[in-house]
């Protein structure tokens, strides 16, 4: 019996990815700051246009005109801070996570100082004006004017999402509480917004601004729900994934395995990450950045980590059989990133899981890959035989650094430039990809620098846990 | 499924949000459809106290508000916003159980004036900005404040 | 032969703004001036809803009743009624301020000052200029030859001039939120008024020329219009968009462009 054998060839597969990743970058990075400047631009020039340069005369009416635009930015502002934080893919591939939290916690505070200028602006302003005190003038406001009850709530709320967010105050709350608290500054933007329009001068009586600043809100309301919600339950549906099986792979730190339908429909790169929800009765609410440690396949998704049944971790409770829902792919730590033929990758740690996955999307040329793998004990060192055989199938070099630092065998660090440049004599030939602890990528950062590494050829992978 | 503190200040911010929302300033409080004016379509008020009352007077408890009698008025004449307004209202029942104005619109209202008096000539010409030697500024009120760098108080110094 | 001018200016700051009287009449005794500003802090003492000790604010908080008030108490909330009737509540002293505080403001200062400028004349003053916080009584010339010389203020640029009028015998007023912010409230909707930038209103009288500049400017586009209807009163206003409306009698006030 003969059957025609119908071949997909490798190169067809490539390309339809190809055409459905290029039909979905229509957007750079460049585009994406062009339309929020404009967007500002636009804001500043209405409250040009209504006259906001030309009623300077006295110092009341400077301060309420410096309050109504302190006003018009800030509350701008703290809508960018919503698309920074929407959990956009494209927007999280193009800047990088780590990128889009040291933004958001910049511009967070700059909302919080820009709005706090308004009231007292707008406040003083009002009470110069009408020959008032200021407290008097802060009662006329509050008792009077429609929503800005409201609004002034709004304001506390946002002050103690700032407060608490100071590294100070971080530290001595939990994640968990921190975390809880900082979404109250979604309620401070939906509380305000009722004072804008019935209030704002650029808004009472301009009709077209008023349409403007209301789109402007539709579109973030649109993108929070799209990604925030849509996109994840999405992804559910459609992949309805489970933890298949728990493998414990070092002390601490296991490997779970995830199976469902239509996996290499994910698209993720070796390197990038996922959100992962795991619907658990405790932990159903948080979720967790973990890369993928072996690369895309149909059959199962792997991700390994630490900390597991550790209560503060928010992983207790997992078992084969727990739903998972996750999102994305998100990140910047691939391949494509790759411009040198050769590679150093870093690990530190739990920081082998993702360039675990990335090896195996390394072009395999003879001394292409030379891996450090750092970790305080050899029974930390996770994937051992794996990342031998990856590594002796590409003829790469793996080096093991283990000890803990200040110990008398190893009193100085091992990670240093002397024993970077022993290990790896042409390292400035190389892209070196780091991944660990935050403290070892900081000295990694400063070896590299010391060394002479091109900046563009070196590619750190940062979780900040948002 | 929701850890216990989550739960509590869900809740409490929920009620905080209530609150907020149900404080109205005096200016959203205040009616803004001219029924108000309604009194002054001279309606009846309904019936006094029973007269099997006598003994000691019990005031019925009346329904809220004036109850009227039943039927159609129209208000007189109100200005408002967009023009002058009359008001059409219908009660039943002893209840206003609908008001409809009549929206005239503008310059219709204008060319029934006209009949009666001749409107003075209107123009209608782009601000412009003068220079003249004045005697005096007529301006909105300044503050003291806002007085000491205005025009006038230049003008009143000047020779003063 | 040069002309001197003898001209007295005193600036006083009563009403929460500065008023200032110049009389050109040599002849009439300066205590009259003095006089007049007497009378003006005495109308604010009395009369101010800001002071807590007026008899306004006591008749407000029910510590007096009307007949306990001085007569003129009677009268200003009188003319306020006639008022509030006349432009079916859009002015309303009994509603225009949001925590429902009785406020005649919009009537007093122009009754006020009325009253001053009765009080120069019966001193003998023919020719002077009173104008308080913008608001213009115009009696009389400046000088012979030729008439009071006034200047509306553009409501954009504090420094210039919408408008210049040569005006003798008249009252002018002005209204507008651009220097104290959202104070004029339209008493019908409560809201601030947005549709116009300032509105002035030239008469016989400063009492009904201040009401209705004042309800004028919180009528917003309709206020021309009513104004017009009003007579022996002309508007002058200025709209958001930066555009003037104004009346044939009106144009009769403004002075022509050669005599500079």
């Amino acid at each position: 019996m003969s059957s025609t054998v119908r071949q997909q060839t490798p190169g067809r597969r490539a390309n339809s990815t190809a055409q459905a990743a290029g039909r979905r970058l229509v957007f750079t990075a460049g585009d994406v700051i062009l339309l929020v400047i404009i967007n500002a631009a636009l804001v500043v020039a209405m409250w040009v246009r209504h006259g906001g340069l030309n009623q300077l005369g006295s110092p009341s009416a400077k301060l309420t005109a410096a309050g109504q635009l302190t006003a018009l930015v800030g509350t701008y502002a703290a809508l960018v801070q919503i698309l920074l934080m929407s959990r956009s893919p494209w927007l999280e591939r193009r800047f990088g996570m780590d990128g889009l939290a040291r933004w958001h916690r910049w511009l967070g505070f700059g909302v919080t100082i820009l709005i706090g200028a308004h009231v007292s602006f707008t406040t003083t302003g009002y009470a110069l004006g009408n020959g008032n005190s200021v407290l008097a003038e802060a009662w006329n406001l509050l008792t009077t004017y429609p929503y800005v009850l409201m609004a002034t709530a709004a304001t506390g709320l946002l002050i103690m999402v700032a407060v608490t967010s100071l590294r100070m105050a971080r530290r001595r709350l939990t994640w968990e509480t921190w975390r809880f608290l900082h979404l109250y500054a979604y309620l401070a933007i939906a509380l305000a917004f009722g004072h804008e329009l019935a209030v704002g001068t650029d808004f009472t009586a301009d009709a077209i601004a008023r349409w403007y600043w209301i789109a402007l809100y539709v579109a973030l309301g649109l993108c929070l729900l799209a990604f925030r919600i849509g996109h994840p339950v999405r992804m559910s549906l459609r992949h309805q994934l489970k933890v298949a099986q728990i493998v414990p792979e070092a002390p601490g730190v296991v490997s779970l395995y995830v199976t469902g339908r239509e996996l290499d429909q994910l698209q993720a790169r070796a390197g990038q990450y996922f959100r992962w929800r795991f619907l658990t009765r405790d932990g159903w609410w948080r979720t967790h950045p973990f890369s993928l440690s072996a690369p895309l396949n149909d059959r199962f998704l792997r991700l390994t980590v630490k900390g597991v049944g550790d209560d503060s971790r928010g992983l207790q409770g997992l078992h084969p059989g727990t739903r998972v829902a996750v999102e994305g792919p998100y990140g910047l730590f691939t391949a494509k990133r790759q411009r040198r033929s050769k590679v150093l990758l870093v690990a530190g740690g739990i920081g082998i899981t993702p360039l675990r996955a990335l090896i195996e999307e390394i072009p395999p040329k003879k001394d292409a890959i030379t891996l450090v793998y750092r970790a305080s004990r050899w029974e930390d060192v996770v994937f051992r035989e794996e990342l031998e055989k990856l590594i002796r199938d590409r003829r790469g070099t793996i080096h093991y650094l283990i000890g803990r630092r200040g110990t008398p065998e190893l009193p100085d660090d091992p990670l240093s430039v002397q024993t970077l440049r022993r290990l790896v004599p042409d390292v400035e030939l190389r892209d070196v990809f780091v991944c660990g602890p935050a403290s070892m990528m900081q000295r990694m950062q400063g070896i590299l620098r010391e060394i002479g590494v091109p900046e563009q050829q070196i590619h750190f992978e940062r979780f900040a846990l948002l | 499924m929701v850890p216990t503190r989550a739960a509590v200040a869900i809740v409490a911010t929920a009620i905080a949000v209530v609150l907020l929302f149900s404080f109205k300033t005096p200016a959203q409080a205040r009616p803004r459809t001219p029924a108000a004016d309604v009194s002054q379509a001279s309606p009846t008020p309904n019936a006094s106290p029973s007269p099997s009352d006598s003994s000691a007077p019990t005031p019925t408890p009346s329904p809220a508000g004036p109850t009227y009698k039943d039927g159609q008025y129209t208000g007189q004449d109100i200005l408002t916003e967009f023009g002058d307004v009359q008001v059409k209202v219908t009660i039943s029942a002893g209840r206003i159980t609908d008001v409809q104005s009549l929206l005239l619109p503008f310059d219709r209202r204008r060319s029934a004036e006209i009949s009666q008096y001749a409107a003075p000539r209107l123009h209608d010409e782009v601000l412009q900005v003068q220079s003249a030697q004045i005697d005096s500024l007529s301006g909105a009120t300044y503050t003291s404040d806002a007085y000491a760098q205005s025009v006038q108080s230049a003008l009143d110094q000047a020779h003063g | 032969m040069v002309d001197t001018v003898t001209r007295r200016i005193r600036v006083e700051h009563t009403m929460g703004t500065a008023i200032s009287i110049d009389l050109r009449d040599p002849d009439v005794d300066p205590a009259s001036i003095e006089a007049a500003f007497d009378w003006l802090r005495q109308v604010d003492a009395r009369f101010s809803p800001y002071k807590p000790a007026s008899e306004i604010s006591r008749l407000g908080r029910g510590e007096l009743i009307l007949d306990e008030c001085h007569a003129e108490v009677a009268a200003v909330l009188s003319l306020c009624e006639d008022l509030r009737r006349a432009t079916h509540g859009v002015f309303n002293a009994w509603a225009c301020r949001p925590d429902g505080r009785l406020d005649p403001s919009g009537v007093v200062k122009g009754w006020a000052v009325e009253r001053a400028a009765r009080q120069l004349e019966q001193a003998g003053a023919r020719n002077f200029c009173i104008n308080a916080g913008g608001d213009i009584i115009a009696r009389g010339r400046p000088q012979p030859g030729r008439d009071w010389r006034i200047g509306i203020r553009h409501p954009r640029d504090a420094s210039a001039l919408a408008a210049v009028l040569d005006v003798t015998n008249l009252a002018i007023a002005t209204s507008g939120n651009y220097e104290r912010g959202g104070h004029i409230v339209n008493a019908r909707t409560g809201m601030p008024s947005e549709e116009l930038l300032s509105m002035t209103v030239a008469g016989p009288s400063l009492t009904m020329a201040d009401a209705y500049a004042t309800v004028g400017f919180a009528m917003g586009n309709a206020a021309v219009a009513w104004v017009a209807g009003r007579p022996g009163y002309s508007p002058y206003a200025v709209t958001r968009e930066g555009r003037v409306q104004y009346t044939d009698t009106f144009a009769a006030l403004l002075a022509s462009a050669d005599r500079d």
